[in-house]
């Protein structure tokens, strides 16, 4: 790495550091959320400069996403900018919206589940297509002006990627509130007519594409959880010290001294396969990378997060204390990108 | 030594099976089974249905009016009640208060409040922790001073489960400043009525309103009200303790629980899974080397030893099991447990997949269970001490 990207790179740290701290608990309204990242310039991150991107790449995302791990912010950087947005820059004839979606101006989501099967299929048309079928749990969609879809064509096994309008005729959205408060929805396709110049992909190659946009979403996701989980480490470090019990700081006790320090590794563990996966040069190890970083992150949070419960005692039970916030989080991240086993054959697929 | 069971043992189980069975609202069973949240309301009409059977105290003798069960009678009375989707009983009158007044308290208090706690008239809470006294209860601060007939009380209590709800509280205060903290402790029933208390509920990590903030601003209690002798306090805190240990394995609950999950895992097609198939049964296997601890316990009460501080190891497995499958219900139903819907916990709403959408709230809930009634890591420090003799 040459040191004017580290140098950019440490700038961005520092710029996301700050906007986080600005932004009290993720409780700003994700719309205003996502002008400041357009402001800001980071909804350009993501993609390389061939496409019109800047060229932090994956070290850029990963900063920001640790942002939104330790701000808790519901700004749906990872299934807009990440997740929809690195499919469009893979699509040369997404370019158009692709550019809108870097200025901030298209909001695009993905509704597509890592690692499963599509649950739309799209029929021929004369004009182009029809599509139906439904996708659950699509992250923000109620603020999305278009969706990212895959779908079956027709009969065969081939997937098709389409943008279809939220307000196009025959698009339902039912949104829900995720346990964390975040929101997803219910998309539903009753035989939605989309221009053929909406199927983005030409025929084939969709596994590739969508496999490097699925591993990126999963490091994006291990450094959401990772900013979280840093949080839990540090709060439950310091309640440690202050906390006194039976005349001590709780943390003077060894057995909680033992726990801390496991959380501490865990935390690290999670880190430090985040930092190598967004700094790996070889495409191959960064992909292997990604997904340890991801499954690991799963479980060094369950751990971070249970043990940060415990160390808290009630206080942590209530509704008003961060730390349950933080655990929703990774666990809602958990049951949105799926638990590690779903991806130990991505993983070995790749090593 | 092995726990064996008579046919009047067994008769009694078929009777309390079909007397619950018989008795208990399909509608509450709903709520109990998927994790809704249950008002004052369903707890008290289901606790009037035991009452009408003398089966509320449960565990009281016939000298303080109850049924006077046998040690294995009442293990089993607990097994089965937590085979069916009972209500939790709301132990803070029947199993504290009851046995704390008809164990110390005088004629005249056994005569005014075990009848109300007995027949489910009067809800009772727990005033112990404060915000700076918890695993350390013998920090508490609360005072109680002397004036005439009454107490003055002064402070706070914390994390008082359904004190918004409650008639009474049994609650330690600080009588003596000046002796050894432990001596300084006395046990006084307030009357949660009375002038000066403020109750304000505080949510819980799954957004139910489960306990509270007491703060006593100049409360006056009756002398009258204080059980046993004054500066004694501690020694009926401590002797409820480890009457509440015996009864948290929740063993019964949990393998209903077990059962149910497995249930869940059929449904969704996953149940020959081979990684769900193993957690079940390592669960499972957990599940009843817990039951057989508990049984070997039981064996040995009967046989007229006092187990004491070792039944700490059912709290601590119990409630590590009921966890475990709190998160094995979450991972089964992976992203259905996704949907956030406050009308369906508060059971204002139906579900077509009720058994994923009470998942997590139950699954954040549960972590309380390590963290109350003495934390796991308490509980390890007597067993460390008391049992291993380490120091
Ligand atoms: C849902 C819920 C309901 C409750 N209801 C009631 C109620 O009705 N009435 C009531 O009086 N109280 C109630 N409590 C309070 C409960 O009894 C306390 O939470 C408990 O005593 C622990 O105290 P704490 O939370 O202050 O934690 P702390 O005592 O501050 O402990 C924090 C952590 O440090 C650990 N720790 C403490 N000391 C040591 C040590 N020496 N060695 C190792 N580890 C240690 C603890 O295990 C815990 O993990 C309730 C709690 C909860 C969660």
């Amino acid at each position: 790495m040459s040191t004017n990207l580290d140098d950019e790179l440490h700038m961005l740290t520092e710029t996301v550091a700050r906007y986080v701290a600005n932004r009290s608990d993720g409780k700003a309204n994700s719309e205003d959320g996502w002008k400041e990242l357009a402001e800001l310039g980071w909804l350009y991150l993501p993609y390389p400069e061939e496409v019109g991107g800047l060229r932090l790449g994956t070290a850029g995302v990963s900063a920001v996403m640790q942002g939104h791990g330790r701000g808790l912010l519901a700004t749906p950087y990872l299934p807009f900018a990440v997740m929809a947005g690195g499919v469009l820059a893979r699509c040369p004839r997404a370019s158009q919206t692709l550019a809108a979606v870097m200025e901030g101006t298209q909001r695009v989501a993905a509704a597509f589940v890592v690692g499963a099967a599509p649950t739309q299929v799209a029929q021929a048309a004369d004009d182009g297509w029809r599509l139906a079928g439904a996708c659950d749990h699509v992250l923000a969609v109620d603020e999305a002006d278009a969706v990212l879809a895959l779908a079956r064509i027709g009969a065969s096994d081939e997937t098709g990627l389409f943008v279809v309008r939220t307000d196009a005729p025959g698009v339902t959205v039912e949104p829900h509130l995720l346990p964390d408060g975040r929101r997803a929805g219910r998309v539903g396709f009753d035989d939605v007519a989309v221009a053929a110049a909406d199927r983005l992909d030409d025929d084939g190659g969709v596994e590739t594409l969508l496999r490097e946009v699925e591993t990126e979403a999963l490091l994006a996701a291990a450094a959401d959880n990772l900013g979280a989980m840093q949080v839990l480490y540090e709060q439950t470090l310091d309640y440690a010290k202050l906390r006194r019990q039976f005349g001590r700081p709780i943390g003077s006790f060894q057995s909680l001294q033992f726990r801390l320090v496991d959380m501490w590794i865990k935390l690290d563990e999670v880190r430090s396969l985040v930092s190598s996966a967004a700094g790996a040069e070889d495409r191959q190890e960064a992909g292997a990378l990604a997904i340890a970083a991801w499954i690991q992150s799963v479980w060094s949070g369950r751990l971070i997060g249970e043990e940060a419960i415990q160390i808290h005692g009630a206080i942590a039970m209530t509704d008003e204390h961060a730390v349950g916030r933080y655990v929703k989080r990774i666990l809602v991240n958990e049951l949105v990108f799926g638990a590690p086993e779903r991806h130990f054959s991505r993983y070995r697929s790749m090593r | 030594m092995t726990m064996i069971f008579t046919d009047d043992d067994k008769a009694f189980s078929a009777e309390v099976r079909t007397y619950l069975s018989d008795n208990l609202p399909a509608e509450l069973a709903r709520k109990v089974r998927y994790n809704q949240r249950l008002t004052r309301d369903d707890y008290t009409s289901w606790q009037d249905v035991l009452a009408a059977r003398n089966w509320h105290a449960v565990g009281w003798p016939a000298s303080a009016g109850g049924p006077g069960l046998t040690q294995t009678q009442r293990y089993l009375f607990e097994r089965e009640y937590g085979a069916l989707s009972c209500p939790h009983p709301c132990q803070f009158g029947i199993a504290m208060a009851g046995p704390v007044i008809f164990t110390f308290g005088n004629d005249e208090q056994k005569a005014r409040f075990l009848p109300g706690i007995r027949e489910n008239k009067d809800f009772w809470c727990q005033g112990y922790s404060e915000p700076g006294a918890g695993s350390d209860l013998a920090a508490l601060k609360t005072t109680a001073v002397r004036e005439g007939d009454h107490y003055r009380v002064n402070g706070q209590k914390i994390w008082t489960t359904w004190a918004n709800w409650a008639d009474w509280m049994f609650c330690l205060v600080k009588t003596d400043l000046e002796v050894k903290p432990q001596r300084g402790i006395s046990f006084l029933l307030i009357d949660m009525r009375s002038p000066g208390i403020t109750v304000r509920p505080i949510k819980t990590i799954d957004g139910d309103e489960e306990f509270n903030e007491v703060f006593f601003n100049d409360v006056l209690v009756p002398v009258e009200n204080r059980i046993g002798e004054e500066g004694q306090g501690w020694t009926y805190a401590k002797f409820l303790l480890e009457f509440e240990r015996f009864s948290m394995s929740g063993a019964a609950r949990s393998r209903r629980v077990l059962s149910e999950i497995r249930a869940d895992a059929e449904a969704l097609g996953k149940a020959d899974d081979a990684r769900v198939a193993e957690r079940l049964t390592r669960l499972e296997i957990e599940l009843l080397a817990l039951e057989h601890m508990e049984l070997h316990l039981l064996a040995r009460s009967v046989g007229g030893e006092n187990p004491g501080p070792e039944a700490s190891k059912l709290k601590i497995r119990g409630t590590e099991i009921a966890q475990a499958l709190s998160r094995l219900r979450v991972d089964l139903h992976a992203e259905d447990c996704l949907v956030h819907s406050e009308a369906f916990l508060d059971a204002s709403e139906p579900s077509d997949n009720p058994s994923a959408m009470g998942a997590i709230a139950t699954y954040l809930n549960q972590r309380k269970l390590t963290i109350w009634g003495g934390s796991n890591e308490v509980q390890r420090m007597i067993l460390a001490k008391q049992i291993l003799e380490l120091g």
